[in-house]
């Protein structure tokens, strides 16, 4: 594998293409950054009562997330330690205890090993079933809802994790009653690395005109001028850099614009303009005008969203070529019935499996990822300096902003804190500010 | 908003349909994957009802001791009404839309066709099973079942599909955007 400062060239610009096709490099962000970052798990809504679990996955690694009977919520490594095998092969349900479907050992809700077939006697009863747990992920916490897993027993908690982040998502997260997930999650299986579309989510707004253009045209609406780059929105919004690697992209005012259809954008308003005034009360007009705005954003690492149009997505990755996509729909938990469906059916149709804007982005992700089988394709660089001396940082805002929307402040500050954590660092120097001086800055 | 998709567990109406019927059911349904696999949207519209709910529920893999029925205020990944079919078909005529350029090869495949009567005389319940055999960009194959279950409505003696829910054989779709209809 090449030192990881020949990889990430210029403060993020730059990345080394082997970086979304090697599997040394894979297996090094198996260990420095799946093993490390705080990874989505679920959302406390999809598990309300005690013994409701969902499985997942945290980097390769098979995950279960449950409901305790006091209320919290602890994850384990879906693996019997008798043999290895998986212990629940649901998705989704409510269960007293696992049992492996290999030789019957049973493990309660908190993980203990609780049976074991012919205890007297095969094992003369000289097992330690104390000893033999399953194995718990070390830090599971919830921030107001939205619950996040780490293998990581050193890595700092939750909330400073979520760095510059925090300041801007309470905006929308710290609503009364909260938000929640629609599920089941569908889930489907796309040919790319797992960065093309985190990188894509959190920090490429420069795509969504080109590659969009058809879906943008049809659904019309006030970012039709973006379809084909017809108009270039300069002053629509900007990036946003956070510690930690978190990124996303803001429209101003913008977070109904992708809806479909008119009646759906003007009901999605009425609900966000009759709540705002309560989100100014609480977090003062600044901070509370990320509510009404459009997000196109990712959690470091695989955890991406777009607040407005209410998809939710986890890219897990299943080796450098090929992941498996997450996709829920976030709903605020007060919004009436009516408007919850119109939010899930319009997710479906913008970005779920069969939505129109993601299908345009999926053959774009394989290809950026496939053309590099070509060996002498990989040796090359890919180029991310869009809007490079045209950042800094803000006044009154945490993070790193951009001046434009149409910048790659995003996908540099991901890379950023990629080759840092790849790198082995520690965990001051992945959460320091991650800032060229500023150049120039837009009154935002 | 969005109409119910009839329950699979509903009794027929133990009348028999005619062979004329089961034959027109036939012909309709072979019709329609006909113009699926020549991209003609426009003349699958016109086999539609403007009430039609176009229904495929996501699918969970849970134990049989947890089931968990669709519901349409779950995830899919189609619950369209006509004017959302024709927003994805208007998407594909704009001559932007790059993923679908080159275009997709589909074969449509239709089978084990059932019709039973319903208590309206003017509708009836369609089972059947599609394949879509779909082959895209240099070398990729996918191919997707789906099991049906449909109201064909007679509208002034012409068949519509009015309601259409699809069962997919897949937990994880297994590949990526589905950029077809079953």
């Amino acid at each position: 594998m090449k030192p990881v400062d020949e990889l990430v060239l210029e403060d993020g610009a730059y990345q080394h293409r082997t970086m979304f096709w090697n599997e040394d490099i894979y297996e090094a962000e198996l260990e420095h950054i799946f093993s490390r970052a705080w990874l989505f798990l679920t959302h406390e809504s999809l598990i309300p009562e005690a013994g409701d679990y969902n499985t997942t996955r945290m980097g390769e690694d098979k995950v279960i997330v449950i409901r305790q009977q006091d209320g919290s919520i602890r994850a384990f490594i879906n693996s019997c330690r008798h043999r290895g095998n998986t212990v629940c092969h649901a998705d989704a349900g409510n269960t007293r205890q696992f049992t492996c479907s290999y030789h019957g050992w049973s493990y309660g809700s908190n993980g203990e090993l609780i049976g074991v077939p012919l205890e007297q006697d095969a094992y003369f009863n000289q097992i330690d079933k104390s000893k033999f747990g399953l194995q718990e992920i070390a830090q599971v916490a919830s921030y107001k809802g939205m619950v996040f897993g780490t293998f990581d027993a050193s890595a700092p908690d939750l909330e400073t994790y979520l760095g510059d982040m925090r300041w801007y998502m309470d905006s929308f997260l710290d609503v009364p009653g909260g938000i929640e997930l629609i599920g089941p999650p569908m889930k489907s299986i796309l040919n790319c690395n797992w960065k093309t579309p985190a990188e894509n989510f959190g920090g490429d707004d420069y795509h969504f005109g080109w590659t969009h253009a058809a879906g943008v045209a049809v659904m019309g609406g006030p970012l039709e001028m973006l379809a084909g780059n017809t108009g270039v929105p300069n002053e629509v919004g900007f990036q946003v850099g956070s510690s930690y690697g978190h990124i996303f992209g803001f429209i101003e005012g913008g977070a109904a614009a992708l809806q479909p259809f008119p009646e759906w954008r003007e009901m999605y308003d009425n609900w966000l303009n009759s709540r705002l005034p309560g989100q100014e009360e609480k977090f003062g007009p600044l901070q509370a005008r990320f509510y009404k705005g459009h997000w196109n954003a990712n959690i470091f690492p695989n955890c991406s969203f777009l607040y407005g149009t209410n998809t939710f997505k986890v890219w897990q990755p299943r080796g450098p070529r090929a992941i498996e996509v997450y996709t829920w729909t976030l709903v605020e938990k007060e919004m009436p019935a009516e408007l919850k469906q119109m939010m899930h059916r319009s997710n479906a149709a913008t970005f779920g499996t069969a939505g129109m804007l993601e299908s345009d982005d999926g053959e774009n992700f394989e290809e950026c990822t496939q053309t590099n089988r070509g060996f002498n394709t990989r040796q090359g660089y890919c180029h991310a300096g869009m809007g490079q001396q045209n950042e800094g940082p803000h006044p009154d805002m945490p993070g790193v902003i951009s001046d434009n929307l149409m910048a790659e402040t995003g996908l540099r500050n991901f890379y950023r804190t990629w080759a840092r954590m790849v790198n082995g660092d520690d965990w001051t120097q992945i959460g320091a500010p991650a800032t060229a001086p500023l150049k120039k800055l837009r009154a935002v | 908003m969005g109409a119910t998709a009839q329950k699979i567990t509903k009794k027929p109406n133990p009348a028999k349909p005619s062979l004329e019927l089961i034959n027109d059911v036939q012909q309709f349904l072979y019709r329609e994957a006909r113009l699926q696999d020549a991209q003609a949207y426009r003349d699958w519209l016109t086999m539609l009802t403007d009430d039609i709910h176009y229904w495929m529920p996501t699918r969970e893999q849970r134990y049989r001791s947890n089931p968990m029925e669709p519901d349409i205020t779950h995830a899919a990944h189609y619950n369209d009404n006509y004017a959302d079919l024709e927003t994805r078909i208007r998407r594909t005529e704009t001559g932007t839309c790059w993923s679908e350029d080159p275009a997709t090869r589909s074969a449509h495949v239709v089978t084990n066709i059932e019709v039973e009567l319903t208590d309206s005389p003017n509708e009836y319940r369609v089972y059947s099973l599609i394949a879509v055999y779909r082959n895209m960009n240099e070398d990729e194959e996918h191919t997707l079942y789906g099991h049906r279950e449909d109201i064909l409505r007679n509208v002034n003696g012409e068949l519509k599909l009015a309601r259409r829910k699809i069962i997919i054989d897949q937990n994880i779709f297994l590949s990526k955007s589905l950029n077809v209809y079953l």
